[in-house]
């Protein structure tokens, strides 16, 4: 190999190197535009769920798409960490990305409908399993009607809280929390009112949520 | 500035060869070590990627898609390097035979997002128009006898 090549191929290979260093730091960096304070505390009309009987608390809210794949994955996830810490207040909050998911709007209003007769996580937990039999259908919305059938609601109540203004004005007010908050994306959690970058595994989420009871717990309910 | 021009005029080719595939490197990596990094990629505003990159498509057998899309446009900025600087007879060859099959797996993966998906990821067409100008350069490139 002559110099010339020999300093070439040096350059090109730092290069790359620099190139992949650079991507793997974008990707690794912690994404929150904000100082990461919620900007709502949890307020009587949230879907609150978790800590009953428990001494203390830690308060985990979480802005979530019913649309959104990668929230369907996190649902089980934080189901298993409210049964296996009875500390544990969670907090559904609406933040539908309608720029993208078709049916996040109406989604979110099926579950607050059903919220309204009392199912609210059980419908959450049934749109979440089976995300991708209505996410992309033209006739999602009798797909959720017949979600609700399944859990025995009343169907014309149902419908009209899918339409009401008052479910609207819900979603809205928390998906505009969400934007205050700085929120970007689903999932996003706040533990106790501060930003945490999405755990990479069941047992990251666990450790974070007992650091947070261990160094700042909230008053049991 | 002034040698570079002509320079330009007659190695446009690899010039472009070696722009698409830099910018095709950088874009498919992005992909690639998301999918490694992130537990799961969030969905954000205005992308409809998570829905693309976290579907079952998004791998086969097991290798991500965007890994090949990485190592393919790695082979690109190095074959091109390669003939710039040794001027292998072959080279115009295998870029022609490596990017048409590339530009095929392009067009699968662009027909499953509108098709089936329905849903498009801005990474993913960047990478399928860049690997498509790749094929039609190296083409051209083939059968136009450049320095």
């Amino acid at each position: 190999m002559n110099k010339q090549a020999a300093t070439v191929w040096t350059i090109v290979i730092i290069l790359l190197t620099l190139i992949v260093v650079g991507i793997v730091a974008l990707v690794t960096a912690p994404k929150q535009p904000t100082n990461g304070i919620l900007s709502l505390p949890v307020q009587a009309d949230d879907w609150t769920t978790g800590g009953v009987n428990a001494s203390s608390t830690v308060s985990l809210v979480e802005y979530s798409d019913f649309q959104c794949p990668a929230c369907a994955f996190y649902d089980p996830l934080v189901r298993r960490a409210l049964s296996d810490i009875p500390e544990l207040v969670l907090t559904y909050r609406y933040f539908p990305l309608t720029q993208t998911h078709k049916n996040a709007d109406l989604s979110a209003r099926a579950v607050e409908a059903a919220g309204q007769q009392g199912r609210f996580w059980e419908m959450g937990e049934l749109l979440f399993t089976n995300q991708e039999k209505w996410a992309n259908d033209d006739k999602a919305e009798a797909i959720f009607s017949g979600y609700a059938q399944q859990l025995g609601l009343d169907l014309t109540k149902f419908s009209e809280d899918l339409n009401s203004q008052a479910t609207k004005d819900k979603i809205a007010k928390d998906y505009q929390s969400g934007l205050d908050s700085g929120v970007t994306g689903t999932p996003s959690f706040y533990l106790n009112g501060k930003f945490i970058t999405n755990p990479k595994s069941y047992e990251e989420f666990v450790t974070l949520i007992k650091d947070a009871l261990a160094t700042s717990p909230a008053p049991a309910l | 500035m002034k040698n570079l021009s002509p320079l330009l005029k007659t190695h446009w080719p690899q010039a472009l060869l070696l722009l698409c595939s830099l910018v095709g490197f950088i874009d498919a990596t992005y992909l690639t070590v998301s999918h490694y990094v992130n537990f799961h990629l969030p969905c954000v505003i205005f992308t409809g990627c998570e829905t693309v990159t976290n579907s079952v498509y998004s791998t086969m057998a097991g290798i991500p898609v965007a890994l090949l899309g990485s190592l393919f446009y790695l082979f690109i900025i190095l074959a091109v390097i390669s003939h710039l600087l040794y001027r292998h007879r072959y080279l115009p060859y295998l870029l022609v035979y490596v990017s048409f099959t590339a530009f095929l797996f392009s067009l699968y993966f662009i027909g499953l997002q509108v098709w089936v998906l329905k849903a498009i990821c801005f990474y993913c067409v960047m990478s399928a128009t860049l690997s498509t100008i790749i094929f039609a350069t190296s083409v051209y490139f083939r059968f136009h006898r450049l320095p």
